[in-house]
């Protein structure tokens, strides 16, 4: 199984704040990975480094064996926090800013998300709520068949019925050859979907295990795991 | 890079739009309360002037704007495209919307001039207005704002790079810094040259006593190679500089 990700001592500093310290991972392909700390803890950091919207950092980051930079954008797949439309736009507008730039753009695939969705292709993408916005990018950002998806808080302030539908989403569309890296701090919904864990506490990788180890060997859950490992703060 | 420049305009469309009715039913405005007041010629020349040169300003302040647009939104700085060709994007924007301009200013002119009962043959011999001499102070006229526009995205390349709250001053310091930088050298080196339109070298000369000139004048241009290659040299070093700011040094 080769590795997707690969992150060697990487290291990111805001003045005097250290958001990522020496941080090394791997993750292969064919995995869904919950990169899981407390809010401040470096995840969004992190998913920034590998989608090659920070630069300035050191170590060192792979995405397919590439390093960071125009070509490994064309592989990863993010779903930031962040709006990744314009105010003009349409939603069917931003499938077609998608397909314009995006060789791996699924438009088929994105027409079907859109339904699964419930998403109206000329409803203005300034006037869908925060929950229908999530959808919107969800769907922009899986319909690409990429190699590596990065999703930050895909979960994160919206209503439990939306919070629902962005899960089954991933679930159904997500392409078992290319691996996701999912950013969250609500485990409860989302535990159920992921076959490993990392987690980050203060810019630092405290812990990367499998979910069925952390089940077997402790009998936790990884909701369980995470409060035992933050609660200790 | 075409591909960036249609979102480019689909996202500035209705500004740049705007501006341009604008500009025509201010013209209108000031033709019509001239001929109505009697106002002198050169004052309404002038203010016809200003309203274009405005109309500039702000279109290409707006192309400029995108450019800002593509260094911090996500969806921009995600694609995998080069920085240059975000540079090359607003640039051809910036270059059609003065062009557009300009087209409007001088059809404006004509007209204007026309109504006043002059023609073209009255200020220049028009034997001495050759394809070259139009095409070299065209050209010169394109590189101009070219050099502008580039000199303002490494400003604000260069302001976006640094994190602190001064950003936005040391954007503007290091646009008038990179302007004066470029006369100096070009001061330097080659001298003040009178009559120089950008990297054209133009003359106006007439039968006149020494001085003054006596319309229709004769126009001669002569592209100006050194200041040319100094300014070509000075364009490639900021776009050096910017690929560089926003391949290593600008966090989102």
């Amino acid at each position: 199984m080769s590795d997707l990700l690969q992150l060697d001592g990487v290291s990111k500093s805001y003045g005097a704040k250290r958001a990522l310290n020496s941080v090394s991972l791997t993750i292969g392909s064919g995995k869904i990975v919950g990169l899981l700390g407390s809010n401040g803890s470096g995840k969004s950091t992190l998913m920034k480094i590998a989608a090659g919207l920070i630069p300035n950092y050191e170590g060192h980051v792979w995405i397919n064996g590439q390093p960071v930079g125009r070509t490994s954008r064309s592989l990863t797949s993010f779903m930031p926090d962040q709006p990744l439309t314009e105010s003009w736009m349409r939603v069917k507008d931003a499938i077609a800013f998608y397909k314009d730039f995006y060789a791996d753009f699924d438009t088929e695939k994105a027409n079907d998300m859109l339904k699964f969705m419930r998403l109206e292709r000329d409803a203005r993408v300034s006037s869908l709520s925060k929950g229908m916005q999530k959808r919107l990018q969800l769907t922009l950002a899986l319909s690409r068949n990429a190699r590596l998806y990065l999703l930050d808080e895909p979960i994160g302030g919206v209503d439990p019925v939306a919070r629902g539908k962005i899960l089954d989403a991933i679930v159904e569309y997500y392409d078992e050859n290319s691996s996701l890296l999912i950013a969250t701090h609500l485990m409860q919904d989302i535990e159920r979907i992921f076959d490993e864990v990392v987690f980050l506490k203060d810019g630092e990788l405290i812990l990367h295990e499998e979910v069925e180890t952390i089940r077997a060997n402790n009998g936790q859950s990884v909701d369980e795991k995470f409060k035992e490992v933050f609660d200790d703060a | 890079m075409l591909k960036l420049l249609k979102y480019d305009w689909k996202h500035s469309a209705a500004f740049l739009l705007g501006v341009l009715a604008i500009v025509v039913i201010m013209q209108a405005a000031l033709t019509i309360t001239a001929l109505a007041r009697d106002w002198d010629e050169i004052v309404v020349y002038a203010l016809g002037t200003m309203i274009y040169s405005l109309a500039a300003i702000l279109t290409v302040g707006q192309c400029c704007k995108n450019y800002d647009l593509s260094l911090r939104d996500y969806h921009r700085r995600l694609l995998p495209t080069y920085p240059l060709q975000s540079v090359g994007a607003v640039m051809i924007l910036s270059l059609l919307c003065v062009a557009v301009i300009s087209i409007i200013a001088l059809i404006h002119n004509f007209i204007y001039f026309d109504s006043m009962g002059r023609e073209l043959a009255d200020i220049v011999d028009l034997e001495s207005l050759s394809l070259s001499n139009v095409l070299s102070i065209t050209a010169s006229y394109l590189w101009s704002v070219a050099t502008l526009v580039i000199t303002v995205l490494a400003a604000v390349t260069i302001s976006r790079s640094i994190h602190a709250k001064m950003r936005v001053w040391i954007g503007i310091f290091s646009f008038f810094t990179l302007g004066m930088l470029l006369s100096w050298i070009e001061n330097v080196l080659f001298g003040s040259v009178d009559g120089m339109f950008g990297i054209v070298s133009v003359q106006m000369t007439s039968t006149a006593a020494e001085g003054t000139i006596q319309l229709p004048a004769s126009l001669q241009t002569e592209i100006a190679a050194g200041p040319l290659l100094v300014e070509v040299v000075f364009a490639a070093a900021l776009l050096y500089l910017i690929h560089y700011l926003v391949s290593k040094k600008i966090d989102i």
